[in-house]
């Protein structure tokens, strides 16, 4: 049994279409099977609202008079990119207000826009003979706009990592924040209601999809940056990220409901955007698909305290165990957050699903498909702890002050990491036995720093010497996840680098 | 107008103390919370503070004013959930319909929703 575009497009015109939500066609094909399914099933409609940093809206201000070729701009305190002609400018989500920081920015700006309020606009400019105009401050509302449109170069990555914290300090991350010794872990997707979770291959997706943007009917544009198909699958879907899309619609037509300006702490500021797909049921294979659910759908649970590209994978979970509150990490139960709202996901699902019922929503087929490619990393010179660690003796707890201090002068060291069981302990340096000496300190657990400071091996030079900078230390121990001591990173092996 | 305390009973407290404060009082004192570790969150009206507040100090309980709470602004709030992870007590949660709900009497005002939460829906208020 297989349907085409035009054929469901005619059913959608007669109100004959029938249609279900992702979460619904899972039932549907558990009792019906997916043959069934797919000759009964007309169109699957999927949704998801969350947090999408690769946002934003390219707005035309009209001319002023006279007029002005604006060099800079600024929308309520927030920086605009004007670089383009002279009075249009991309105002994007994550960039933030001048004297508000990261409490206001460009997410905020485009949702007061929607909300029908006046934005504060300032432009400077060098003036020339056919824009003469120097400088300008204005208030303008959206209606007082020529075009304003949501224009997302990257949004509804197809999966995402679950974040989590290893160290023993709160970390704010854009995964929202993070308790120390993995008090929580956080997620973002809309998973067995998401876009691209539904149409894994990107079957039936592509440039010039219509689909549901921030409660408006827009389009998708092409493929998001980022997009990456060479991905480790498992049931079909990349475990970690994978397909992205570039989507635009008139923000005219944008509700407050499904575009949102967030602020997250200690990182900066963001656009949560609401999604919708449908899902044209063409063929079995594309019913089998949209009813996966999230027992089937995997993903990986990173460690973020290593500010690193390649973050330690703690474990490998699927959605039906983040969506149950928590999830099991070293034998200790920790709580989960969705960073994206399975509420608002479910509403634009409906709402997708009932503007095809009532033929206001047709569907469209792509003109093009999206590239097979690969997402890199950036090209440049990497430096990793692991390039530059030393090797280095280590003491037990029980050894005595005086065997310690022997074997810092035999070695030639200031720093000696304390071990126990073949854990870091603590460390000791040359300065804390001169100390302990002089004060008659004579234990060595006593006497050395059981809070140190330490180092990973595949974190990046950079991170590691704004560590020794920040806490005022020579050197540290390089440690790997079980806290083993490989080796220790001193600030003179680092200057030897930047030579 | 109620009055919410925070009460630290040292280890040598054995005797019903509570109970004895509502008796001698006449305060009705709601326990909103007691935790094994011998603190409780009680709430009373404040015109029973004095007295009330007399009868622990003579009886060596530690009382701290709960001055400010927790207020979830539903406005702002778009359920998705980030608090709800970071909430030690489970004030923060879901309901059936994957709305998020704050049950105040749950909160122990530690605080570590607020600045968790994108939209600024979370805030300090006075009690």
């Amino acid at each position: 049994m297989t349907k085409t575009f035009e054929e469901i497009n005619r059913k959608i015109k007669q109100g004959d279409a029938v249609v279900l939500t992702a979460e619904q066609m899972i039932d549907y094909v558990r009792e019906n099977g997916s043959k069934k399914a797919a000759k009964d099933i007309d169109v699957v409609t999927t949704g998801t609202f969350g947090a999408m940093c690769s946002s934003g809206a390219m707005l035309n201000f009209g001319h002023a008079d006279p007029p002005i070729k604006m060099q800079k701009v600024w929308l309520n305190d927030v920086e605009a990119y004007t670089g383009i002609a002279a009075v249009d400018a991309y105002i994007g989500a994550t960039q933030l207000s001048e004297s508000e920081g990261i409490k206001y920015g460009g997410g905020h700006v485009i949702e007061d826009l929607i909300s029908g309020k006046d934005v504060e606009l300032r432009a400077t400019s060098y003036g020339t003979d056919c824009y003469p105009r120097k400088k300008i401050t204005t208030n303008l509302a959206l209606d007082d706009l020529n075009e304003a449109y949501l224009l997302n170069p990257r949004n509804c990555y197809q999966n995402y990592a679950v974040a989590t914290n290893s160290t023993d300090k709160t970390i704010y991350t854009y995964m929202g924040k993070l308790l120390p010794n993995f008090g929580n872990a956080n997620y973002t997707t809309a998973s067995q209601l998401s876009p691209l979770i539904n149409d894994p291959y990107l079957e039936t997706i592509g440039i010039g999809t219509r689909i549901f943007v921030g409660g408006a009917q827009g389009h998708i544009i092409g493929e998001g940056t980022q997009h990456n198909v060479k991905v480790q699958r498992k049931n079909g879907i990349p475990v970690g990220p994978g397909a992205t899309l570039s989507v635009r619609a008139n923000l005219r037509d944008c509700l407050t409901k499904y575009l949102a300006g967030a602020s997250y702490t200690g990182y900066g500021t963001s656009l949560m955007v609401g999604i919708g797909v449908p899902i044209p049921i063409l063929n079995e294979d594309i019913a089998k698909r949209t009813a996966i659910d999230d027992s089937q759908i995997y993903t990986k649970v990173l460690d973020y305290s290593l500010p690193s590209r390649s973050k330690p994978t703690l474990k490998t979970v699927n959605y039906e165990e983040l969506r149950s509150g928590a999830i099991e990490i070293n034998g200790k139960e920790i709580k989960t957050s969705s960073m994206g709202s399975l509420k608002k996901s479910r509403e634009i699902a409906n709402l997708l699903k009932k503007w095809i019922e009532k033929g206001s929503f047709t569907l469209t087929a792509p003109v093009a498909k999206f590239p097979q490619s690969e997402c890199r990393d950036m090209k440049h010179k990497v430096s990793y702890v692991r390039d530059i660690t030393k090797k280095t003796p280590v003491v037990g707890l029980d050894d005595t002050l005086e065997k310690v201090s022997r074997l810092a002068v035999e070695k030639g060291v200031d720093h000696l990491p304390v071990v126990e069981n073949n854990k870091l302990a603590g460390i000791i340096t040359t300065w804390d036995i001169t100390r302990a000496v002089a004060k008659g300190g004579k234990e060595l657990r006593k006497v050395m720093t059981t809070n140190v400071i330490t180092a990973r091996p595949e974190e990046g030079i950079q991170v590691v010497a704004e560590r020794l900078k920040k806490h005022g230390i020579s050197a540290m121990p390089v440690v790997d996840e079980s806290k083993k001591v490989l080796g220790v990173v001193t600030v003179e092996e680092i200057a030897k680098l930047a030579k | 107008m109620t009055k919410r305390y925070m009460l630290k009973f040292g280890k040598e407290v054995e005797d019903p103390v509570l109970a004895e404060c509502i008796l001698e009082t006449k305060a009705l004192i709601r326990i909103i919370k007691a935790e094994a570790d011998g603190k409780a969150v009680v709430e009373f009206p404040a015109k029973k503070e004095k007295e009330v507040l007399a009868f622990l100090h003579e009886r060596g309980v530690d009382a701290y004013e709960l001055k400010k709470k927790v207020k979830l602004d539903i406005d702002l709030c778009v359920d998705c959930g980030s608090c709800i992870s970071v909430c030690p007590t489970n004030a923060l949660s879901f309901d059936k319909n994957k709305k998020l709900v704050f049950d105040e009497e749950k909160c122990v005002l530690c605080r570590k929703c607020i600045d968790a939460c994108p939209r600024k829906a979370l805030s300090l208020v006075d009690f």
